[in-house]
């Protein structure tokens, strides 16, 4: 069963099809199935009496929920309001595909895509700041992408932190932040309860600050916190605009780097859904670097494909990112910066040959001379 | 403990259209959505069962379309759903309604605690939940904005006046009609919505109340709605002035209507 706001927004897109040509996955399958409108159709056959099996669960999950579609429209409707709910659904009906049944398993039993027990989490947050402090002005969350997946972008970010003479200190151990569980399984009481706790965790800090790696978490606990009733008290700051503060104040100081033909890939959810898109912009810049701008970047930034799908879909996570790296030879980039652990992990899965792949924050640190 | 919630389903408002040529609403192609008082009604009922225990059951007058709403009332907490339905009752104003959903409390073996939403947004008369509670031969409290119930069994609210809030108490059964959004959206987990897509909606016609045409729709109905229209502005003029040009302006149209 959809919720009125979900039927709403599925009956209006069903028709329309405008936005097929912004769609990452679509762009790259070339699949009718592959689009805001035919999981706006879906919905609303299934409403009508369709049965919601096995192929419309997996179709739902080969969406990147990366909001394009929605900035695309021009008439205000948000497909991944019903595709969220639809992926609810096909969780009550026990229609998951096997793939995605495995990853939502980890969400919910171990709280992360991975499966890596809390114990792990705790051991690779005391590995990258020994002794941390109890309380610090600023808390520094990772995020379990960074954490599992990319831990060197932490260490980077980490070091740039005392580099700064940051006071700032990182969780004894994150649980789920309800980004990733809130995509696979919805926004339902079991996601609200995890980013409740999480909440309740960071607060524990009493830091002025939550700085925020991972984009995709700084989202939901900018925007869906506040509607879930989850209360950070304190404001929550993205780490590139952190970053950019901090250069911008004198505090860090980096080299110049000569590096061409660069170009810069925005994150989805920084740069679409938080609106921020020039902090990143200003770093690259700070360390004399210029940007070659690809098509669709900024707020029209084509999505990577992200960590989830990659995690259950690996094969069309690859295809996803094969796109964008596409989009960087067309413009003659011959290297990408990412600003995303998730980006990070995702693109670097299938650099093209000759071209190279650096993360903003480890570039930084190097200029930085950490 | 069993707490009845009365749930109506009604037009969105921005898509409400009046028919030029009979006065009355247009409902074809419109959307139709929990009306947003009951949805908070529900809301209050789904929390005080979380905290107290009992059941919440809820009903529905309208046409077959309604159950949209007792499924949402399903995925938000409620037990047992009940559609009351019958041709005889097409047209009823507020008090033949009223009476029709009394007699279903009856019918269903009483309740506890009612709640309802302060008023619909398509009738906006505020009637049916007071016009209840007499039926119901129960105390009715409106416009409330928090419920709590106390270990003694007895309800202390909140309820919203023209110039103050006021604090009191009472004892069920009674009727509260809240005001909106006092109360976050009930979030469902997976497991509540498994357990909603089992609950059966049970229909409930004149077969079972036995009222009669008499008593209900267009027949039993006190009031009649004799027109229905649109209130339109005279063309008005807008111009955009300075402060001081504006307080000439102001100047000479108060003096002018004084004069």
């Amino acid at each position: 069963m959809f919720s009125e706001k979900a039927n709403k927004h599925a009956d209006n897109c069903r028709f329309c099809w405008m936005c097929r040509y912004i769609c990452p996955v679509g762009l790259q399958t070339g699949k009718e199935t592959n689009n805001a409108r035919a999981k706006g159709l879906l919905v609303s056959l299934v409403n009508r009496g369709q049965e919601f099996d096995e192929s419309y669960a997996g179709t739902m999950y080969e969406c990147c929920l990366c909001g394009a579609c929605s900035q695309d429209c021009k008439t205000g409707f948000e497909p991944p309001i019903f595709i969220r709910e639809a992926r609810t659904e096909a969780i009550v009906r026990d229609v998951l595909p096997e793939n995605v049944r495995m990853i939502a398993d980890n969400l919910m039993e171990k709280g992360n895509l991975y499966g890596v027990s809390s114990a792990e989490i705790q051991s690779k947050l005391e590995k990258l700041l020994p002794n941390r402090p109890q309380k610090a002005g600023v808390l520094l969350y990772v995020g379990q992408t960074a954490l599992i997946k990319a831990p060197e972008i932490s260490e980077a970010l980490i070091c740039l932190l005392k580099k700064a003479s940051v006071d700032f200190t990182v969780l004894y151990s994150e649980g789920q932040s309800g980004a990733e569980i809130g995509d696979v399984i919805g926004y339902v009481a079991e996601t609200i309860t995890a980013a409740k706790n999480e909440a309740a965790k960071i607060n524990t800090i009493g830091a002025e600050k939550v700085v925020v790696l991972d984009p995709n978490v700084a989202r939901v606990m900018k925007q869906e916190y506040p509607v879930w009733g989850c209360d950070i008290n304190a404001e929550i700051v993205t780490a590139t605009a952190f970053i950019a503060g901090l250069i911008a104040d004198g505090k860090l100081s980096p080299q110049k780097i000569d590096m061409k033909e660069v170009t810069f890939h925005d994150p989805c959810k920084l740069s679409r859904d938080l609106d921020e898109t020039e902090p990143a912009r200003y770093i690259l810049k700070s360390m004399g670097i210029e940007i070659k701008e690809m098509f669709l970047n900024r707020e029209w930034t084509k999505c990577c494909g992200t960590e989830i799908v990659k995690a259950h879909s690996p094969a069309l996570g690859a295809l996803i990112a094969d796109g964008r790296w596409g989009d960087a030879e067309r413009i003659g980039a011959a290297c990408m910066v990412t600003a995303c652990p998730g980006c990070f992990d995702v693109m670097g899965q299938c650099v093209p040959e000759g071209m190279k792949h650096y993360d903003l924050f480890i570039l930084l640190a190097e200029a930085c001379g950490c | 403990m069993r707490i009845v919630v009365f749930i109506k389903q009604v037009p969105e408002s921005e898509d409400v259209k009046i028919d030029r040529l009979t006065n009355t609403m247009k409902r074809e192609g419109i959307r139709m959505v929990m009306n947003p008082s009951d949805s908070t009604a529900l809301a209050a009922a789904v929390q005080l069962k979380k905290e107290h225990g009992g059941k919440v059951i809820a009903v529905t007058m309208g046409t077959k379309k309604a159950v949209e709403v007792l499924n949402q009332a399903a995925i938000c907490g409620a037990d047992e759903l009940y559609m009351v339905s019958d041709p005889l009752y097409a047209g009823s104003d507020t008090y033949a309604t009223a009476l029709v959903l009394s007699e279903t409390v009856k019918y269903l073996g009483g309740l506890d605690i009612a709640l309802c939403g302060r008023r619909a947004i398509d009738g906006e008369t505020g009637q049916v939940g007071p016009e209840l509670s007499v039926f119901l031969d129960i105390p009715c409290v409106t416009n409330v904005l928090e419920l709590q119930l106390k270990s003694d069994g007895r309800v202390r609210y909140k309820r919203l006046l023209e110039d103050e809030i006021l604090d009191a108490e009472l004892s069920t059964p009674a009727l509260f009609a809240v005001c909106e959004g006092i109360v976050r959206d009930y979030v469902p987990s997976i497991s509540d919505l498994r357990r909603a897509r089992d609950i059966k909606i049970i229909n409930i016609t004149d077969n079972e109340l036995k009222l009669g045409g008499e008593r209900t729709g267009l027949a039993g109905s006190l009031t009649t709605v004799r027109r229905t229209f649109q209130q339109t502005s005279p063309d008005r003029k807008c111009v955009f002035v300075d402060a001081k040009e504006g307080a000439k302006i102001i100047i000479a149209k108060a003096t002018e209507a004084i004069l």
